[in-house]
């Protein structure tokens, strides 16, 4: 390959090409993916973008807005990852080209400013999250929000927007020391991540993963000097930003006196499980953050190995359960949410078909691409309502939230919780 | 305006400017499928129905400009490839299941229909789409009838075209027929049969008929574990000379095991050189009489370990480490190229020793999996692309291999079909006359030739080093199956 | 174009020398004799006698064991009868492989002992296996009851050698049993009539033969409840290698069963033991549902006895009808069309196949010639109605009241097609296609 033109990506965090070319185009991710499934566009699927990856490093093609604009248009699913027979670390190369795009953005400065805003300045940072909240929360109860609505005067796109905004609860869950002491004998140590937006937005919820664990041996520290895992930063590309944070978490969490950390998030899971390759590059923290990452396990997971202590009030509830992409396809977490809803007296479970099809929520995605954000959670939805289930469990925030706008957008009765809600429920009822 | 830029408007016209797709990063992505070629198109054009593809093959011949069809692009041998540019007419939209018959055990699908997902839709009535390529996840219908694929299950059941009962098609002139029926008989010449692996250089399937089975009262799954390669073939051979025919007999050699160990940890006992699978299905009592049979003939060869399931999961994992392993031997090399070739099952021992010869001779591994249950052999030639001697060599292995198949009296394809890959090895099987005849058959169909055009038949020179040489400097980096 | 009787003789002769040439007489197609008939003894000689035909614009007929020459439409030209039953050697046989390679004139019985004796089958049981040869039935599509399982014929073809018209050797396929390597040309001279080429050589995939057969027999009181309990089993778990339907008439004929009243349904199986007798339990049990009145397993000696005499009627010499049709339709409208054929004018026997959706109908005349054309065209009507077709497998000579094959729709224009690439000139069989090809 002497001849071949240099490669067009450029830096540390471009693509490498020992993970690009495992990829031997057999096109088994198609039908795993979900925007080539509404679209049926090869240029909106893994291979294809994989393809484009290729194009940029033989030199074939620059980086234009319209590569940018298919990869852009990828949710970060990952379901590819789990269908493709060679071992292509999509996850990773999506990110670093996402990182190859973010230098060359040519944005608005308004957008610019606008996502430099939330993402680097307001995400990072919980004291502003906080503060951001509080004024969201108090333009949901004041009747703003009535007015607004009442008024029909946002524009089409944004009253969208708006109408997809979680509702945010009337308390925050904030983090710092012991939040709850082992109930019974103490049959491990975790520390919780609280993460960013959701103590915010699902304050009673987070309120009740500490409950659940503590119920079953476990007692729960939450460190305050905790950041935001730097998911979200990730992925749309500023891996400067995502490192920085995982710098700081890896300091802030003391993990010789704890058997795990603890994520209810999936993200955030998947995220700091993989610190390890986010700083590979960095002397310093290469190897803690490899060690790190180790210790992170998901809640259910955390659950189902202790093994969980079942509750024995009935819940006569009918449930379906869609799985989080970054739990099922990234960490591998699909059987164990399953098994705890199973584990409830009363509960029928019913399987939802293509239930590891992405809902279309990741992130920022359903800001940032919100027309196939919908495309693909209108056929989430559909697809739930034909289970006949009333519950639809999720064991993620960011499915929790997509998947609650679609069940109104459809005017479904059915009702979105988390498993760990459900438990919760369950534990409280035999409490009496 | 330039010529292409009025043909991208016709074709607009047609389905509608975001269904044609012309920029540099659009057709990039469209210039590969499954094999080892690449060929950038001129326009990508997604037809909805079929009078948009009538209407596009409409457009598309204004122009002079070939026509070539596209499923899912999983194809190994570059059928899918637009190698002379031309519009690549990708049939990815055309997805819907028109008509489930359940009295009659059919069903009406468009050409984008996945095939795994025609069996999830009929799945509750019990019923299920035979023909099982390893590619079933991906791969379309209207691509198993221009490859006329096979799949492990096709051993009992039949290939493709024993599925198929019509087909609806678009001729180039862009008028629609339809071939067949749905009945199981129709008069006229079986034109249906002559599309079906035809490559798609005939025409465009645009609807298809095909036979839904129904699913088995029982199933059971044999596991045969083998010191020696020559004894798991002898068995082979074996089973059939029995007069047995089970729905499937798989094999996989001992690098094979190896990968799919590291991969899938099948739990196959060390020193195995070589595994069998065989699955039999129907009756209850049929299936038992059945396996009780396979086991004494498999106990002839001196088999290391012989185990059967019967429930789902436990023969999930018996057949985990078959359909993990083409990916998994990428765990071995970088790189493997699959060649795919027939030979008369009598003659597996023999083959398979030769081909361990040529990778001695040659020092690169060779892994071999099989549909061996009818012949269908799948040697990967493991090598490193970046290695250009290696690549090279990789590519003649194949050709040799090719021509042992012919040798014993076997064929160039047993599934993946011709197409770019192997067109310069035709005429080593089939004679002037022969080809001639062939060749005959286009213009019936496809008058002006355009349908995938310089597919199947040998682009002028006939020398197979040409080809090698000229495979080598087409096929891109890690474009390897 | 006419053709003087002598250049025929003449320019076949040259071909291949005058010992193979015989007179035509016994080779009357539709009234018309030929100028000469030539047996050729390998398949050169075939290429060159289809050389002269061609020179000479011979009008040729192919012709195996003759069961089938009233198949078609008249023919536009008829100069030389073109007799393959010399070509009748097993070219290959590879038992352990489960495959054979025969020449086209061998007939269906020789090919049958020699295959017996592998303990195999080639599942193609066209009528008068005494006759019939692999290329006659191939040609014509010719087709018997074990297509209930094993499929058309031409799903057995792995690889064929035909002659073209211009004399051409060309073979396509293989010898092997799966194969995608170049276009399959096979299908188009299977149920082709030899229009296209001369079929000399065919590769089969073969199958065991089954351990133990036995054969179930119900009666029933009518149609209704026999066709019923047929598509009961094909719905069931058994599987049979044949089935089949007859009525009275049917029954009468062939001599199937001794009862003389009520309806039939005959129901082929085959297996190991305990396989075997599981069918025969369940396939009972469909038919005691459906109000069977009377019930009985023919064994392992008389299911092949009874099979050959359904396989062959219609086609014995001494009893032939004037009308048969071969109808397919959808499996769930066979009881439609069957129940039409038994109000609309004279009845006519009647085999068919539920499940696999055809029935084979033979109108034995009996002197009312034009009550039979007119319930032969009405059957027609409701073939092409339930969503099927109807082809006239025989008809009585020079009648062209009926088209022998019914319309074949808008993809005739590419058989036509076909047939001026393979045969500009119009030597093979012309006029006695679909749509006079
Ligand atoms: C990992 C892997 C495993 C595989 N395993 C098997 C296997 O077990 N058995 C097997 O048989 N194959 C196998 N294949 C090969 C491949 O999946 C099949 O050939 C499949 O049928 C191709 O379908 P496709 O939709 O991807 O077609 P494409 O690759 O898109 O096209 C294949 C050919 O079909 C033509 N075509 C597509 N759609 C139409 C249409 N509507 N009308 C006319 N022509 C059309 C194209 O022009 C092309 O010539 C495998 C491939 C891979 C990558």
């Amino acid at each position: 390959m002497s001849a071949a033109p240099p490669s067009l990506h450029a830096g540390l965090d471009a693509p490498e090409e020992a993970d690009l070319y495992k990829c031997v185009h057999c096109g088994f991710c198609l039908q795993a993916c979900p925007t080539y499934v509404e679209t049926g566009l090869e240029t909106e699927s893994p291979r294809g973008r994989i393809a484009l990856m290729k194009a940029v490093n033989e030199g074939r093609i620059e980086i234009t807005p319209g590569v940018v604009r298919h990869w852009d248009l990828c949710i970060q699913c990952r379901a590819c990852e789990v269908a493709c027979p060679s071992g292509v670390p999509y996850g990773r190369l999506i990110e670093a080209a996402m990182s190859q795009a973010e230098s060359r953005r040519g944005q608005g400065v308004a957008a610019r400013l606008l996502s430099d805003l939330s993402f680097k300045r307001i995400l990072p940072n919980q004291r502003r999250l906080t503060l951001f909240a509080g004024l969201l929360r108090a333009y949901q109860r004041s009747g703003a929000q009535r007015i607004v609505r009442g008024s029909r005067l946002l524009p089409r796109r944004l009253a969208e927007l708006e109408a997809s905004l979680p509702r945010v609860q009337p308390r925050f869950f904030r983090p710092g020391g012991i939040a709850a002491p082992a109930r019974g004998e103490t049959r491990a140590r975790v520390s919780l991540l609280s993460g960013c937006v959701m103590p915010l937005v699902h304050g009673p919820e987070m309120s009740a993963v500490v409950r659940v664990l503590a119920r079953n041996g476990c007692e729960v520290e939450t460190p305050k000097a905790q950041v935001c895992c730097g998911a979200i930063n990730s992925h749309v590309g500023d891996l400067e930003t995502a490192r920085r944070l995982a710098r700081r978490n890896i300091d802030a969490f003391n993990t010789d006196r704890i058997d795990a950390i603890v994520t209810a998030s999936a993200g955030c899971g998947t995220r700091m499980k993989e610190y390890g390759h986010l700083l590979r590059n960095d002397p310093d923290y290469a190897e803690r953050a490899e060690a790190f990452g180790r210790m992170v396990k998901d809640v259910h997971e955390v659950l189902a190995s202790l093994p969980l202590d079942p509750p024995r009030a009935e819940l006569r509830r009918t449930v379906t359960y869609q799985d989080s992409c970054h739990l099922a396809n990234t960490q591998g977490v699909r059987s164990q949410p399953r098994e705890l809803l199973k584990s409830i007296p009363g509960v029928r479970f019913v399987e939802l078909p293509n239930a590891s099809m992405c809902c279309g929520g990741g992130g920022s995605y359903t800001i940032t691409e919100r027309d196939m954000s919908l495309r693909v959670l209108d056929s989430k939805t559909a697809a739930a309502a034909a289970t006949g289930a009333d519950v639809l469990a999720t064991a993620n925030p960011g499915c929790l939230m997509q998947l609650e706008y679609g069940v109104r957008r459809a005017g479904l009765s059915m009702e979105v919780l988390y498993v760990t809600d459900l438990l919760d429920e369950a534990y409280r009822a035999e409490d009496g | 305006m330039s010529a292409n830029a009025e043909l991208i408007a016709d074709l607009e016209a047609v389905v509608g400017g975001a269904y044609v797709l012309h920029e540099p990063e659009d057709l990039i992505v469209y210039e590969y499928d499954g094999s080892v070629d690449r060929g950038l198109p001129a326009a990508v054009v997604l037809p909805a129905s079929t009078e948009e593809v009538s209407g596009v093959v409409r457009a598309a011949r204004r122009h002079g400009a070939p026509i070539v069809p596209r499923g899912a692009g999983t194809g190994l041998s570059g059928g899918a490839i637009a190698h002379q540019g031309g519009v690549v007419a990708a049939l990815t939209r055309m997805t819907r299941i028109l008509e489930v018959d359940v009295d009659n055990r059919f069903a009406v699908v468009e050409p984008g229909v996945v095939n795994l997902d025609l069996t999830h839709a009929v799945e509750r009535h019990g019923l299920y789409y035979a023909p099982d390529p390893s590619s079933q996840k991906a791969c379309t219908i209207g691509g198993n009838v221009a490859e006329n694929s096979g799949g492990p299950h096709c051993l009992a059941y039949g290939v493709t075209t024993n599925h198929v009962l019509g087909l609806e098609v678009v001729t180039a002139d862009g008028s629609v027929h339809w071939l067949g029926g749905r009945t199981r008989e129709s008069p006229g010449y079986d034109l249906r049969g002559v599309v079906v692996g035809s490559e798609g250089t005939l025409a465009i399937v645009t609807k298809a008929a095909v036979r839904l089975l129904r699913r088995p009262e029982a199933v059971k799954t044999l596991l045969a574990v083998f010191r020696e390669l020559d004894d798991a073939s002898a068995a082979v051979s074996g089973v059939i000379a029995a007069g047995i025919v089970p729905a499937a007999i798989e094999m996989m050699d001992e690098l094979c095991i190896r990968a799919a160990e590291q991969s899938v940890h099948a739990g196959y006992p060390t020193g195995a050189g070589a595994v069998l699978l065989v699955e039999v299905d129907g009756l209850r009592e049929a299936v038992d009489e059945e396996v009780d049979e396979v086991e004494r003939v498999c106990l002839r060869y001196r088999p290391m370990e012989i185990r059967t399931a019967t429930d789902p999961e436990e023969r999930e994992r018996l057949w985990a480490g078959r359909k993990g392993v083409l990916g998994a031997l990428g765990r071995l090399a970088p790189n493997y190229y699959l060649v795919d070739g027939t030979i008369p099952r009598t003659r597996l021992v023999e083959v398979l020793s030769r081909i361990r010869e040529i990778s001695a001779e040659t020092g690169l591994p060779i892994a071999n999996l099989l549909h061996a249950g009818d012949g269908n052999l799948h040697p990967s030639v493991l090598f490193d692309e970046r290695n250009p001697d290696e690549a090279r060599t990789a590519l003649e292995i194949g050709g040799r291999i090719l021509e042992l198949c012919l040798e014993v009296g076997g064929v160039l394809s047993g599934e993946h079909g011709i197409g770019l890959e192997k067109q310069e090895y035709f005429s080593l099987m089939f004679d002037d006359d022969d080809m001639e005849s062939m060749a005959q058959l286009k213009p019936a169909f496809d008058t002006g030739d355009a349908f995938n055009p310089g597919k199947i038949f040998p682009a002028g020179a006939s020398c197979v080093d040409v080809f090698q040489s000229a495979a080598v400097a087409r096929a891109g980096a890690g474009a390897w199956v | 174009m006419t053709t003087i009787p002598g250049t025929a003789v003449r320019s076949v002769s040259e071909a291949v020398g005058a010992e193979r040439l015989s007179g035509g007489e016994g080779r009357v197609i539709d009234g018309i004799r030929p100028a000469a008939a030539v047996a050729p003894e390998s398949t050169e000689e075939v290429s060159r006698v289809l050389g002269a035909a061609r020179r000479d614009g011979l009008g040729v007929a192919p012709r195996g064991g003759g069961t089938r020459m009233g198949l078609g439409g008249p023919p536009e030209r008829y100069d030389l009868s073109l007799d393959t039953s010399r070509l009748d050697r097993v070219a290959a046989h590879n038992p352990a492989d489960l495959t054979a390679t025969v020449e086209a004139g061998i007939t269906l019985d020789a090919l049958r002992e020699s295959l017996e004796e592998h303990g195999q089958f080639l599942a193609m049981d066209a009528p008068r296996p005494d006759l019939a040869t692999v290329g006659g039935t191939l040609a014509a599509g010719a087709i018997g009851p074990l297509k209930w399982q094993f499929g058309s014929p031409r799903d057995l073809v792995v690889g064929m050698k035909v002659v073209q018209a211009n004399g051409r050797v060309t073979k396509s396929g293989g010898r092997v049993v799966k194969n995608v390597s170049g276009y399959d040309m096979a299908r188009l001279h299977v149920g082709g009539l030899g229009t296209l080429g001369v079929i000399v050589e065919v590769s089969f995939k073969l199958t065991p033969l089954p351990r133990r057969q036995a054969t179930l027999l119900a009666a029933f009181d009518d149609s209704g409840p026999a066709l019923s309990a047929g598509l009961a089993i094909s719905n069931g778990w058994a599987a049979p290698l044949a089935m089949v339907t007859f009525d009275a008439e049917a029954n009468r004929r062939g001599g199937f069963t001794g009862s003389a009243r009520g309806y039939f349904l005959a129901v082929r199986l085959g297996g190991r033991p305990r396989t075997l007798d599981r069918q025969i339990d369940d396939c009972r049990r469909s038919c005691d549902r459906h109000g069977a009145v009377c019930l009985e397993v023919v064994d392992a000696a008389g299911t092949p006895v009874l099979w050959s005499k359904i396989r062959d009627l219609g086609w014995m010499d001494d009893d032939a009808p004037e009308y048969t049709a071969r109808a397919s339709v959808p499996s769930s409208r066979l009881p439609g069309l069957i129940a039409g054929l038994e109000t609309g004018g004279p009845a006519p026997a009647v085999v068919a196949e539920p499940g696999y959706g055809s029935a084979l109908v033979h109108w034995f005349a009996d002197g009312e010639r034009d009550a039979v054309s007119g319930a032969v065209a009405d059957a027609r009507v409701g073939a092409v109605h339930a969503g099927g077709s109807l082809v006239l497998e025989r008809r009585p000579m020079g009648s062209r009241k009926i088209d022998p094959w019914g319309e074949v729709g808008g993809s005739l224009s590419i058989m036509r097609r076909m047939k001026e690439r393979y045969d500009p000139a119009r030597i093979l069989n012309p006029g006695r296609f679909v749509g006079g090809i």
